[in-house]
């Protein structure tokens, strides 16, 4: 008797934990939460999946990142920021590259025993772990344009992407 | 009122058949060039299984994409090479099968710019290829020309675009 009469309540209090005592309300939120996300996750920070070793040890195969396509909406893109990049131009991608800015517009990059020169001088690079042997003569970066390489240097050089990329082809940048 | 409404729907589900057929029977072309090109993903694509008549019939099938006079250039990590006609795009796809135990092909992003006349397009479209035995897809960027011959959009000229300078 004790059971029959506690059914009842017992689903009662179900359906208050699941949609709350304010049903029309929990839709409405529901909507507006639903709205917020497909919004944010479409226009401003773009989920990416990580496949490839070019950005290693920084960026591992798999793991999941938010570009923000916002970041560069203020300022220009600066040297050291993880951005991606699209392969063709077009409004929304499915595949897009992850690369490193190194280079800024009107600038010279070179490859030297594996060392990055920018202008001619060294630039200290914190986030490469991997040594290589990468050669490459002073190439210029043009106006409105930026030099991309990725972290994994021990890659070889005809394996890795890696060169001038355009303003307009940079998304926006990772949120590590 | 019951029989003006029944026949308001008869109608507008008539309306809806119309068009759904029309669009069937005359796609539009950009419609057409993203369906053609699915149907190209899918002969590029092979499995480990594939017997020796199969591999010859599917090259076939594949060679029909492009036109007779058809060139294809490729420049990718070092590796650069250039197809001209049916019958060398023929022997590269069954080399290609030779070598690969199996390939699958998907063009994940496609940009289609259409010709004035529109009978010839551009196409910009995302490569990924994924190899047997291979943990990371190959991801290239290929740029097509096509032209309309027959009601068949064929490729005339395909290469590779380098997406870094």
């Amino acid at each position: 008797m004790a059971t029959q009469a506690q059914t009842p309540e017992l689903r009662r209090w179900w359906l208050i934990v699941l949609i709350g005592r304010r049903p029309r309300r929990t839709l409405a939120r529901i909507a507006v939460l639903v709205i917020v996300c497909v919004l944010v996750f479409k226009f401003v920070l773009i989920p990416v999946r990580i496949q490839g070793p070019s950005m290693l040890p920084t960026c591992r195969e798999n793991q999941i990142h938010l570009v923000n396509r916002l970041a560069y909406r203020f300022h220009a893109p600066r040297r050291g920021d993880v951005v991606a990049i699209q392969m063709i131009q077009m409004a929304s991608q499915h595949v897009m590259l992850l690369k490193r800015i190194v280079g800024l517009p009107d600038e010279t990059v070179a490859f030297h025993d594996g060392r990055l020169f920018i202008n001619g001088q060294m630039l200290d690079e914190p986030y490469v772990r991997y040594s290589c042997d990468w050669e490459m003569r002073p190439v210029a970066v043009g106006p409105d344009w930026y030099y991309v390489v990725g972290d994994n240097r021990s890659m070889a050089w005809a394996d890795h992407h890696q060169g001038r990329a355009s303003r307009e082809r940079i998304v926006g940048k990772l949120l590590l | 009122m019951k029989n003006w409404l029944f026949r308001l729907l008869l109608l507008g589900g008539l309306a809806v058949a119309g068009i759904w057929l029309w669009r069937a029977w005359f796609p539009n072309p950009e419609k057409a060039i993203r369906r053609r090109l699915a149907e190209l993903a899918q002969a590029a694509s092979f499995g480990p299984n594939e017997g020796a008549l199969a591999k010859a019939i599917n090259c076939d099938k594949l060679a029909d994409f492009f036109t007779g006079d058809a060139q294809v250039k490729v420049d990718v990590g070092g590796y650069a090479q250039t197809f001209n006609g049916r019958e060398s795009l023929r022997s590269a796809a069954l080399s290609a099968r030779t070598t690969l135990t199996s390939l699958k092909v998907d063009f994940p992003d496609i940009n289609i710019t259409l010709g004035q006349d529109k009978q010839s397009a551009q196409v910009e479209l995302t490569a990924l290829g994924k190899v047997a035995g291979e943990r990371d897809p190959q991801v290239y960027v290929f740029k097509f020309m096509l032209k309309r011959i027959g009601g068949d959009w064929l490729i005339r000229r395909a290469e590779t675009v380098k997406t870094l300078m």
